[in-house]
This record gives C-alpha cells, structure tokens and sequence, in this order.
C-alpha cells in the first residue's frame, strides 16, 4: 500500500472510530450513572480498540498502536469481568479520546513528540492491575450444553455464560429454522427481539440435514428471566424450538411468574435504547411533507380570505384578527417546513467514503497512482439524492481514472508529479450544492473527440468543434473516447446517461478541461426538492410555476420591441442581447393571440440568460415540485408539477432546460 | 486460480488482508464483512480456503469455524483464523476445532503470504 | 359457457366479498366523496376479480388488485411533449397522477366528460397512473379459466392491448393488458 494514500485512509478510519467510540463511552458513563450497564456496549468498545490496535500496527504507527494496544487490554478485562466498570474507567477513556484526537494531529502534521501519552497510560495500568476480581470458574457442568457449543465458546462468551449463570437467570437452548434467503435479516430481528428481554450470549450456525433444503438453522444460548413459553410467544414464529440448558429443575412455578412480571431488573441488562437517532423511512418524510405543501395552500386560502373581509369590512376587528392569524400561522409553517426538510438532508461526506474505497480499488487495478483528496464533506443534500448520485460520481471518477490520468511514466514525462489527484469537493452555492471533481490528468483531448465523433458520424467531416461543442459531443448517447471496450469503464459510454440522472434530480453538469493540465465535472443541485417559492405566470389559458431562484428579473415590455435574429426572436435588455422563448410555442399551446404588452421572466443559467415570454405575472407563492411520475420524468422544459390551490395542479417550468434550449440552438445554428 | 474468502468486520484490515493476497497472481479473493455475509456466500463459490477474524459481532469466527467443520460440503476448506496475540485461549480453541492455522494481529503481509503458499501450494 | 349462475365463483373470504360489495354500492351512489378502494389480498390463484367500466359503447375489465382508487372526473392540467392520450396530470391528495385518454387510447372518437365519467387510478408499486373512462359500473368475480381468448375479429393495434374476454350474464367483458395499455414514453 502506498504510503502517503495509507496514511490518509488510516487517519479517516480512525476518525471515523473515534467519533463512534466518544458516543459509546459517553453512553457507558450514562449507563453506570443508571445503573444498567450493558455488556455488549463494553464488547463495542473493546472490538473498537482492538480494530484501531490492528490497524496502526500494520501501518507501523507506533506511537498509536502501543497506546491502544493497552487500552484494549484494560477493556478485555473489563468485558471478561476482570475488572469493575466504574466512573474512574469512564475517566480514563474520555482522557484517552482527547490523546487520540491529538496524536491523529500529531500524524497529519508529521510531528513525533508533540504527544505524551504516559501519564494516561500509567492510569491505564494501574485500573488494569488494580481491581481485580478473582479468577473465573470455566466449567459448566450444571449445564447441559452439547459438546459442539461449548467448543465454540470464544472466552468473552464463557464469561458471559457465566455471569447469566452467577445471577440465577434461566438459560435457554433456543433453535431457529430459517430461511436461506432472509435468515440474516430475520436472526438480527429476532436477536433484537430476545436482547430486549434477555442476553443473548452467542449464536451458532448449525448445519443439520434433517432441516431441509433452503434452510439455515441457528442454535442461540439465551440467558432470560421469561418462561420458554413467553419466548415463543413473543418470537412468534412456528419454527423455534427451545430447550432449558439448566439441569436443575428451576424454582417454583410462583416464583417464575413473579420474576416474569417484575420489569428485568434482575438481569442487569437495560431496556433504554442507547441510540439517540431513529431510522425513518423516506416514504414517511414524503408523507409529512406532502401534508405541509396541503397546509401551505390551506394557509393562503386563509389569507385570502381576510384579505376580502377586509376589502368588504374596512378594518373589523375580525378582520384584522384573521389577518393576524394568518400571519402567525405562515410563520409556524415556515418553521415546520424548515425542520422536516433537514431531516432529509445528510452530508455530502457520506457518499465519499464509498467513493474513496473504490478508487483505491481501481487505482490497484489500473496501475494508476491516484491521491483522492475530498473536502465539504459537511454540505447537505436531501438524502434521495446523493443516494442518486453516487452512480453518476462514481462514472466520472471512473472515467478519470482510466482516461484522465496518466500513468508514472507519462506523468514524469510532463513534469507532473507521479501521483495524480483527483480533488472531490462540496460546497453551496446560492439554493444550491455544487460538488466538483477535478482531475490533474491529460484532459480531454479535442483531436480524440473529434476523431471518434466524425467516426460515429456525429460531425460532418469538414467541421472543427469548438471546446463546448466537443463536450456536448460528450455528453450525447452512445459516445466513446477510448478505442477498446475496457473492462473499467465498460465502453466509456454513459456520459449522457449521467447527464440524465442529474437532470432528473433537477440538476445540470458542466465540463472545464484544459489538454495536459486537467479536467473539472462540476455538478449543480438544489439543496432540496421540496418546498420553493416560486412565480405564477399565465400564458394563454394556461397557469406556470417558475422557480423563483432561477429569475434573475422580470420586465414587461412592448410587442415591438422584440428583435429577430437569424429567425430567433431576441431582445435587447440594457447592454445585452438576450434569447427569447415563447412558452406557447415551446409548449405547442393552441392560442395565437400574442399580447402586446407581454413580460418577459429573465432565468439564467450560468453565464446564460434567457427571456421566457409570459401573458401575465400572477403572482408568487410557495410551492412544493412535485415529481409527475416515471413516465413523465424527462419532459424537456418541465421539472414537475404543483398545487396552487386552483382546480386543476399547475406544471412548474424548468428555467435551466429551457435556457439550454434557447442557447444550444443557436450553437447548432451557426 | 484459487479462490478466498475473507471474513473481518474492520474494513480496513479487510483491505489490508486482499491486498496482501493479491500478490500471488493465481488467488481471487472474495471479501465478507460478517458472519452472515460469509454465510450467503459460501453456497455461491467453491472457496479453497478462508481467513477469518474471530472477534466480530453477531456470529464470532469460532462459531463460523465450528459450522464449517461440521458442514459435509464445506469441511474441507482450510480455514485460517486470525486474532489478536493476547486471546491464547480462542486461538486454543480455533486449533482445536480444526482451523488449519493462525496469525495474530499485527502481522505483516510476508507472515500471511507464507502461510498461504504453505497451504495453497503456491 | 358461464350462464349458469351456480357456478359462479364465491371470493375466498369474507373480506373480499364485503369489499367488493361496498365498491358495487358506492358507484352506483352519486356521492360527492371520491371513492376510494383498500383491496384485500387473498384471493385464490384461480380466480380474480375484475373492476368493469366502459369506453365506447364497450366493457372492459381490469384486475382489482391493480386498481388504487376511483375518482370522479376532473380536468387534467395538460402536459407538453407527450403522447396525444395523454390527457394531463391531476392532483389526488397532494400527489400527481398522468391520465390518458381511454376513449382515445382505444381509437375512439373523445368525448365531453358527464356526469357518469370517471377516473380509475392504477397502482404499480409507487407509480399511479389513471385512465379517463365513460363508467364505471362493477366488480365480478370470475375463475381464470373462464378466460377465452380474444376473438380473432378483433384486430389491428387494438388487439395488443387485450387479454381475453370473458362472458358475464350475457355482457361481454374485455379484459386490458394493462401493461400494454399503458405502455407509452
């Protein structure tokens, strides 16, 4: 593994595990204050420590791996019931989290002896060599428990047997039949389940003939106070057999049922969920915000409304408390929208990791020396897309890797540095999130595009492409500017398809390349799709919704005034010439009439500008985009639909096709 | 070419592990993150050996260990388990349960190339 | 032939059969409420139930189970770029629904929405989609092997979109592929 690239893995590794652990032992110092610790959040902590141990190890980071490697021998201790958990261990840990945090610095910053962990370690010993408790009995033969199980009882497992066994809980044998598909999904379920009520203290994989085809079968040792007939009533499935492994018949039926009712105390183990996040399903967001878009026309209907008993009452009490009412109740929504779209917003760092592994992986496979540097990793972005987009960035970065990057030898040749970087950043721009991936390799080369384009009959032959055109060669179907199919980026085709997954997400990609420097996809998104505000045009007898965040004016103008320009109409706004699209036309509506005084809604793009024209502006409000189905999902011009709380939903204009048309045609015009 | 599973909740070591393993040109390797990940895939390839960490949560590498041995199709599979220098008594176990060998973290890639051309033949 | 009315097939469970009884009894109300229809999952592999309405004079079925909801006529917003039977979309509680044209999407000649005209909306999944139809009138309860084979006057593209017919009391009932039907881009 290359240094430098190892080094920077093994730091967001370990950040990542720290982050982890300084939650788990804040829990575990709540947990002692309860008086519940659980014993599988001391096992958490160890397998954390011992997965920093290992790694530091083989990278040979000293300093790191000797610190943790005593702090995993005070937690096996503690696990293996060695030692006692206590505030001073919590103590202990949280100091050892700080020296962490500073030796991962002292790492970034090559410094050696900025850290002094000694005074910490001496603490760390002494806990370890301090309290024990005496040694522990390995043998269980009050049990009844096959010769196979107990062979494959790893020590931290005896040990918890026999703390189930020292506090008189009832130990069962439970076997599950399940099914080969889903047995993972449904033995975690199941072990929640039981967790909830009891301990499980291992699980083993059984292979038995007689199960069937199709079938896994699980052996569990569960240490519980229920009754085996209260376990099969709360696993609920037909499939479960259960055995008491305890050979002595256990206590009276009375006591067992007053065990049973007693909340499991008894157990040491805690009920409290340890999590302070839920899991929520997307759908259910959709749904809440679904009832806010209802609310936000509900809420201007209100309005409305006091707005006329104004006009008809001049300023009645009633009228000017509704109006009031009105007001507050747009201020509460306001916040209620603002807080449930933040819940479906996740950083943008989340999808980076994923990234980060593949392209290690693919630099090993291709020979490439790749430095991946990420930054924004905190900039947010609704859930649903950066799921959606991890396909497109993982293609571009693919393609860079294979084409972009040169390898060593060219690279030295160019007076490049060996390794090449390829930089992925974050950041928001406006109401939106720009993530751009840039590469240092050779960039796009024009004479390669223009080569396989004339190839592909996509340019007539006597035709040179300018650097726009040649990206938009790139970006159409069925292009490629490798000559063979590699196995990586299977026929380099697939810019066009990333380009429509970004549009789908209301989106647009650009391209900056500069031949022997380097090329940057910069790819611009709303934060969110959910609630905007918006402006109400109607064109014809029709109603629109445009974005309000892509107009950059709005003017009204004289019929007369529009110019026409290689058959394009055109107008001239201040200094510039700006296109002109009428919205009748690019939406083939029946109405001729033209007004003569129609407004023009200036959207921009970029460094583009376009002039919709528009009959009438009637005015703003907050819409939600809603998505109009699958099959409706490409409609060029047209990125959703909406209520405005009329009869029939009213369809919301996508300002940045629309400009793209108007300046692309004249591209192609020329 | 021979095929191996790996079986390490760290996904680093996991790394660490393959990339150890791609030296030998003839081994394919295939990775799982959890016991029950190994579990869905051991019926999808023939494995000609595997490595797995004991210390995981959910199904521990004695468990899968023990599974294996006692499964007709799987229990010729050399498995090779990996733990930390401290567990002597896991590592006792793993031996006694039939693992073919061991290596105790932290190893170096030469430790594990040795053992697997040991068992591989390579 | 299925005239005999002791051979009818009873639904599996009670369930079925009050449901399909309450979908018979709102459409033949004219009631202000949209309708709205949770389809109950067990019925038998051999049979199926079938929502009937009519377009052109003709009837046509669809299995029930496809069928999300039922709702009275509304102007679609019209949508640009798209297939001409595509009438629009329309908005149901919050979510937006295409609707074609079944008039149109069957060659007939469209017509102005009355009074009996209504909008049955499909689901697939998460995906809806509705269809403009001239009435809707029952639910009947058929085994599939009842099913005869589309007769071979009918021909021409209209024929892909069929699945069979079946003989109800002496109506004839068309049953759509719908996912032919409703195949457009």
């Amino acid at each position: 593994m290359e240094r430098e690239s190892s080094k920077r893995d093994f730091i967001s590794e370990a950040e990542e595990i720290l982050e982890e652990l300084t939650g788990d032992i804040q829990s575990l110092e709540t947990s002692i204050q309860h008086n519940n610790v659980r014993p599988d959040l001391i096992n958490k902590i160890f397998r954390q420590f011992h997965s920093m141990k290992g790694i530091s190890g083989m990278l040979g980071f000293q300093k790191i791996s000797g610190f943790t490697h005593e702090l995993e021998n005070m937690l096996d201790n503690l696990r293996l019931g060695k030692i006692a958990v206590s505030q001073k261990v919590v103590d202990v840990l949280f100091q050892s989290m700080d020296l962490m945090h500073g030796m991962i610095a002292e790492l970034i910053d090559e410094q050696t002896d900025r850290i002094d962990p000694s005074p910490v370690l001496k603490k760390v010993n002494e806990l370890i060599h301090e309290d024990q408790l005496p040694a522990q009995q390995v043998t269980f033969p009050e049990l009844d428990l096959d010769e196979q199980t107990l062979r494959s009882l790893t020590e931290y497992e005896e040990h918890r047997l026999q703390e189930n066994v020292n506090r008189r809980a009832q130990l069962y044998n439970v076997r599950l039949v399940l099914d080969d598909a889903t047995f993972d999904h449904e033995l975690r379920e199941i072990s929640d389940l039981l967790n909830q009520h009891g301990e499980v203290i291992s699980t083993l994989p059984s292979f038995e003939s007689a199960a069937g085809p199709g079938k896994m079968v699980f052996r569990l040792i569960y240490g519980t106070n229920l009754t085996a007939e209260n376990i099969l009533r709360k696993v609920e499935r037909s499939d479960v057999t259960i055995g008491n492994i305890r050979k002595e018949i256990s206590k009276t039926a009375s006591q067992e049922t007053e065990e049973e009712q007693e909340p499991e105390r008894a157990l040491d183990t805690s009920l409290k969920s340890l999590s302070r996040t839920v899991r929520v399903d997307i759908q259910k967001l959709d749904e809440v915000i679904n009832v806010i878009g209802e609310l936000v026309i509900t809420r201007a209907m209100v309005a409305n409304v006091s707005r006329e008993l104004m006009a008809a009452e001049g300023h009645s009490r009633l009228g000017v408390t509704l109006s009031r009412v009105a007001v507050d109740l747009e201020k509460k929504l306001n916040e209620l929208q603002r807080n449930v779209i933040e819940t479906r917003l996740v950083p943008v760092g989340q999808i980076y990791h994923k990234l980060g592994r593949m392209i290690r992986k693919l630099s090993r496979e291709t020979n490439k020396q790749v430095d991946l540097r990420f930054s924004g990793e905190d900039t947010e972005l609704d859930k649903i897309m950066i799921e959606e987009l991890s396909d497109p960035l993982m293609h571009i970065i693919r393609n860079a890797i294979d084409h972009g990057i040169e390898n060593a030898d060219e690279r030295r040749k160019a007076g490049k540095p060996e390794r090449g970087t390829i930089r992925l950043s974050a950041f928001q721009r406006g109401n939106n999130v720009v993530i751009q991936v840039h590469d240092d390799g050779r960039g796009i080369q024009i004479k390669k595009v223009q080569e396989q384009a004339r190839k592909r009959g996509l340019l007539p032959p006597d035709r040179v492409p300018d650097e726009k055109e040649c990206i938009e060669i790139l970006f159409s179907p069925g292009f490629s500017s490798s000559d063979e199919v590699t196995e990586l980026s299977g026929r380099g085709v697939g810019l066009d398809v990333v380009k429509k997954n970004i549009s789908g997400l209301k989106g647009f990609i650009s391209v900056q390349t500069q031949e022997g420097r380097g090329t940057m996809f910069e790819i611009t998104l709303p934060i969110t799709l959910a609630i905007i505000q918006a402006l109400i045009v109607r064109v014809g007898q029709n109603k629109y919704a445009i974005p309000m965040s892509s107009i950059s004016e709005t003017v009204q103008i004289d019929r007369n005034d529009i110019r026409t320009v290689d058959r394009k109409e055109v107008y001239g706004l201040r200094d510039r010439t700006i296109p002109l699209i009428r919205i009748s036309e690019a939406f083939h509506l029946p109405e001729k009439v033209r007004s003569e005084t129609p407004y023009l809604v200036i959207v921009k793009v970029g460094e583009h500008s376009a002039g919709l024209v528009v009959d009438e502006l009637t005015g703003q409000q907050e819409i939600v985009i809603k998505s109009m189905g699958e099959k409706l999902k490409n409609i060029p011009g047209i990125a959703g639909a909406t209520e405005i709380g009329e009869s029939k939903p009213v369809l919301v204009i996508d300002a940045e096709s629309m400009v793209e048309e108007a300046t692309h045609g004249r591209i192609r015009a020329g | 070419m021979k095929t191996a599973l790996v079986v390490e909740d760290s996904a680093m070591m996991r790394e660490f592990i393959i990339s150890s393993l791609s030296t030998f040109s003839a081994i394919r390797s295939v990775e799982a993150a959890n016991g029950f990940e190994a579990l869905r895939l051991l019926p999808q390839k023939v494995f000609d050996i595997i490595l797995t960490d004991i210390n995981m949560p959910d199904i521990n590498g004695l468990e899968l260990l023990s599974y294996l041995k006692n499964h007709p199709n799987y229990q010729a599979i050399p498995v090779v388990i990996i733990s930390t220098e401290k567990s002597e008594q896991d590592r006792k176990r793993g031996l006694a349960l039939g693992a073919i060998d061991y290596l105790t973290k932290p190893f170096q890639p030469k430790d594990l190339q040795l053992i697997i051309s040991k068992i591989l033949k390579l | 032939m299925n005239g005999d009315d002791s051979k009818l097939p009873v639904p599996a469970t009670s369930t079925t059969v009050r449901q399909a009884e309450l979908l018979q009894k709102l459409l033949a109300e004219e009631s202000d409420q949209e309708v709205s229809l949770a389809v109950p999952v067990s019925i038998p592999e051999d049979q199926m139930s079938v929502l009937v309405f009519e377009l052109g004079g003709e009837h046509y079925g669809i299995d029930i189970h496809d069928v999300a909801e039922i709702v009275r006529y509304k102007e679609p917003a019209a949508v640009p770029h798209t297939v001409d039977f595509l009438d629009g979309i329309i908005s149901v509680r919050g979510r937006m629904i295409p609707v074609i044209n079944g008039r149109k999407r069957l060659g007939h000649e469209p017509v102005q929405p009355d009074k009996r005209t209504r909008i049955i909306v499909l689901q697939d999944g998460s995906e809806f989609q509705g269809i403009v139809v001239d009435a809707t009138s029952q639910v009947v309860s058929l085994f599939k092997k009842d099913i005869e084979a589309t007769p071979p006057v009918v021909t021409g593209f209209k024929a892909e979109f069929l699945e069979g017919v079946y003989r109800h009391k002496n109506q004839l009932i068309i049953l759509l592929h719908l996912q032919r039907f409703l195949q457009y881009v």
